[in-house]
Parts: structure tokens; sequence; C-alpha cells
């Protein structure tokens, strides 16, 4: 590979970085969310340690009730995209397959889904089922949250894109 | 490494990472706030003997529930039906060397949950940080994991208690004290008799015996998802209040609630209040009190106690304030002990 190359494989894997880095970010974000401003409680990864919260503070105010959605989404798109790199025609199809996966998740909360979806509370299935339905029988659907996620993936749709065309 | 090795590793690394993305968002539930998303319920004369049942069916559960996991707490009774009296009791009376272990006592000791069995099947394993082990104290705080629990008390103990003591006044070892529990619920199953229902969620609960025989017992929390046999329920933004009079045989109870109740199976939230407190002696049903349950629009049913045979619900699907439907019916309609 000659000087121009090298320069040119050093640039993408910074750039991808880079990219990865806001990603990463986001999802630290996210997770602040959680932490400060969250009851954890009603949060199955931090359930555990519910007798340990802190009072709590609306340190992001309304804007945390959907920036986590946003926030992951955007950071799962790229992070994906990133690795499905070689592959464009796949890494064109992240964004509206993350949305898709995650719009899915969050309609499984609405009212009555739960129910036609896994039946009454007590007949879900195997651990894996089982989870899943909790989580749909639990969750509140907020079409706040699908267009965060929609507008997450958008985001890292369009800043994949710029970078694809910058590298071609 | 080779081209083809790399991109196997981006293939699983793909993989991995749609798992984990999948797996974080339902583990915190979706990532949104859960806040006021759900509709509120209109009430009409079609479905107002449902709504109520299940209000006052939720109401019972997290009574049940206070008096299951505090418990008209009575440390010095091993009969009370209380898995944080039983824990705390079970806590306080470990062997010393076992109880400095398990919670924590000794500063900077590498210490780990020890497992106890309880006194007829299953184990208790205790966790915690105190600051004497000898007795209570504000700040202290104990984890429980149950499994299978049963001390021949007539009910078995299944999943995870943590409490912090937030308040406290007098010795909880006699009748005369005030106990502050900041409890946390975590799949705590409880079977008794034939009725089993589970609970995930926290609220603090508050046993204030100082006017005794005058027991107080107070719930109160921001969410807690109560699940009975095919139902469940979620109560947000919760007060419920219990006073039993000892001093009366048999006792006199008067409950006063106020909170938010969603139900799945509805399809939607209801807010509740009491606006007569509601009177009962020993374990017979209520004979007079008040609730006014109300939904979308203002539609509202007002379950009016008439006495203890007999229950109006007074429906008004407008939110007028005109009663546009009565239902006549019985406690033990209401809350299922009887078909209605």
């Amino acid at each position: 590979m000659n000087l121009s190359g090298q320069i040119q494989v050093a640039d993408r894997f910074a750039t991808e970085a880079r990219l990865a880095g806001t990603a990463v970010v986001a999802l630290a974000v996210g997770a602040c969310v959680y932490l400060l401003d969250r009851d954890w409680v009603s949060t199955m990864f931090l359930g555990a340690f519910a007798g340990w919260q802190p009072a709590r503070y609306a340190v992001f105010g309304a804007l945390g009730d959907t920036l986590p959605s946003f926030l992951h989404a955007y950071a799962f798109t790229v992070l994906l995209v990133l690795a499905l790199w070689p592959w464009p025609k796949a890494r064109g199809w992240v964004a509206p397959g993350w949305f898709a996966i995650a719009a899915g998740l969050e309609i499984l909360q609405a009212p009555g889904v739960a129910l036609a979806a896994f039946g009454p509370p007590d007949s879900a299935g195997t651990p894996l089922v089982r989870s899943l339905a909790l989580y749909a029988w639990r969750g509140e659907f907020d079409p706040a949250d699908l267009w965060a996620t929609a507008l997450g993936c958008a985001t890292a749709w369009v800043v994949t894109n710029t970078l694809a065309r910058r590298l071609s | 490494m080779n081209t083809s090795m790399t991109r196997s590793l981006r293939l699983v690394g793909a993989l991995v990472l749609s798992a984990a993305g999948v797996a974080s968002l339902v583990a915190s539930g979706g990532g949104g706030s859960g806040g006021s998303s759900v509709p509120y319920l209109a009430i009409t004369s079609g479905n107002a003997f449902e709504v109520s049942s299940a209000v006052l069916k939720a109401i019972g559960l997290s009574l049940d529930l206070g008096e299951a996991s505090g418990g008209p707490v009575t440390l010095q009774s091993d009969t009370s039906p209380a898995a944080a009296g039983f824990l705390l009791r079970r806590a306080l009376r470990l062997p010393p060397r076992l109880r400095m272990q398990a919670l924590s006592a000794q500063p900077m000791a590498a210490v780990g949950p020890v497992e106890l069995p309880c006194d007829y099947l299953g184990t208790m394993t205790i966790s915690g940080n105190v600051a004497n082990p000898d007795a209570l104290a504000v700040g202290d705080r104990i984890t429980a994991v149950f499994d299978g629990c049963d001390d021949n008390l007539g009910y078995v103990l299944d999943g995870r208690l943590a409490l912090v003591v937030r308040s406290l006044q007098g010795d909880p070892l006699t009748d005369v004290f005030l106990l502050g529990l900041d409890l946390t619920l975590t799949s705590l199953r409880v079977t008794e008799d034939n009725q089993v229902y589970s609970a995930d969620g926290a609220f603090t609960l508050t046993l204030d015996n100082l006017d005794f025989p005058l027991t107080v017992l107070q719930l109160a929390g921001s969410r807690l998802t109560l699940t009975e046999g095919v139902e469940i329920y979620t109560l947000t933004g919760f007060d419920h209040r219990l006073e039993i009079d000892l001093g009366i045989i048999p006792e006199a109870i008067v409950a006063e609630v106020d909170g938010r109740f969603v139900s799945d199976v509805l399809g939607g939230k209801v807010d509740y209040v009491t606006t007569v407190p509601v009177r009962a002696t020993g374990d017979n049903d209520p004979e007079l009190g008040e609730f006014l349950i109300t939904g979308d629009l203002n539609s509202t049913v007002r379950v009016n106690i008439v006495d203890s045979n007999s229950i109006r619900l007074d429906v008004d699907e407008t939110g007028d304030g005109v009663v546009d439907a009565f239902v006549d019916t019985s406690w033990a309609e209401l809350t299922g002990n009887v078909p209605p």
C-alpha cells in the first residue's frame, strides 16, 4: 500500500473511532439519565440496587423522558453500521431495521398489546419469553419514544452516510 | 489478520451488538419514562363494577402486602405475618459472629451474604450494612433473598426484599415505637393459603405504635406492581393508611387511600381517593365509607358503602356531577369473594 493509501486507511480508522466514540458517549449520557433521573425500581437492570438509590433530581428535566430512546437508537445504529461497514447494502438496512425492532418493542407496551401477545401475566412460558412479557406488561407505551427512536436512527443514518460519502 | 477473519469478527460483533441492543432496551424498560402515556379510562355503567372491583382488589393487595412485608410490626412476636419484621428479627437474632459477617458490622471486613435455613423449609440469604448489629438504627440496610422460605407462619416467601431504616423512635422490641422503612420488593412472592401474589416496587412503610394500642400502618410510594393470578395492577403515587385500634374487641379499622391505578387489562388508568374514611371492625366487611374513582373526562364511579352487606356504585359517565346509573352490589362481590 502506498503512502496515500495508508493515509486513507488511517483517516478511515480515525473517523470510525470518533464515530464509535460518539456512540459510547451517547450510551453514557443515556445511563446518566437512568442513574440520576429515573426510579431504579422500575428499571430491570437497576432494580436490585433500588434500596441504594439516593434522592432523585430532575437533572435532565422533561428531556430525560425521551432522551434515552434517542441516544440508544443513535448509538446502536452507529455501532451496527460500523460493524457492517464492509457490506454497504447490509449497512443501508441498519437504520430502518433497528427502528423496526425498537418500535416493535415499544408497541408491545401499548395497552392491550401485551395481553394479545403474551396472554395473562402468569401464562408466559420460558424465562426469555417471561422477561419479554414482563417488559411488555410493566412498561408504558409512549408515542414520544417512537419519535425519539426514529430521530435517533435517522441521525445515525445521516452521520454514517456522510462518513461513507467522505471515504468513498 | 486476514480479511475473511476480520469480516467474520465484524459479523459476530454485529450479532452481539444486536443482542446487546435488544437486551438493554428491554432491561431499561424501553427508554421512556413511562410517565403519563397510558390514557385515562372512561368510566361507564358497563365497566363501573369491573373498575371498582379492580381498584379495591389492588388496594386490598397493597394493604395485605404492607402487612405481609411490615406487619403490625411486632419484632417481639414470631406469629405476625410480616416479612420485614421477620427479616429484622432474624437478622437481629443471628449468632453474633454470623451477624457481624452478614451485616458488615465490621467496617472494611470482606464479607459475603449469609444463607440461613428457614424454620420449616427453604432458605433466606441475608446481607446488608448496619451501624450496630445488636440494635436497629436509622440508615441500617438489610437485604434478604427468600427461596421458598417457610417458617411455619402460614405463608411462604420467595424473591427479594430490601429495607432501609428511615425513622425510628422508641424500641421496636416493645409495643410503643415508630418505625419507618423504605422497602424495595423485587419479585417478592407471597403464598398464603390458596392465595399467591407477587409484588415489584418500592414504598415507604411507616408503623406508628406511639399511641399504642392505636397502630397506624402507612404505605406510600411512587410505583408498585402487583400480580395475582392472571391479573396485574400497578399503583402509582399512592398513599394508603390503615389505622387499627387494638384497644377495642374486635379491633376497629379505619382506612384512607389515595393514588392512581393503572391496568393493562382494563386498558387505562383511573385515580382513586377515599372521600369518607372506610370503617370496619375485626374481620367483618366494611360498614361505612366512600371511594371516588375518577377516569377520563371526569367520569366517575362513587363506591358508597351503605352498610356491611351492601354497596352502591354511583356512576357519572359524563363528568357533569349527575349520577347516570346505579349498581347495587356488596363488598364480597366487589372483592371477588363471591360471583357477582
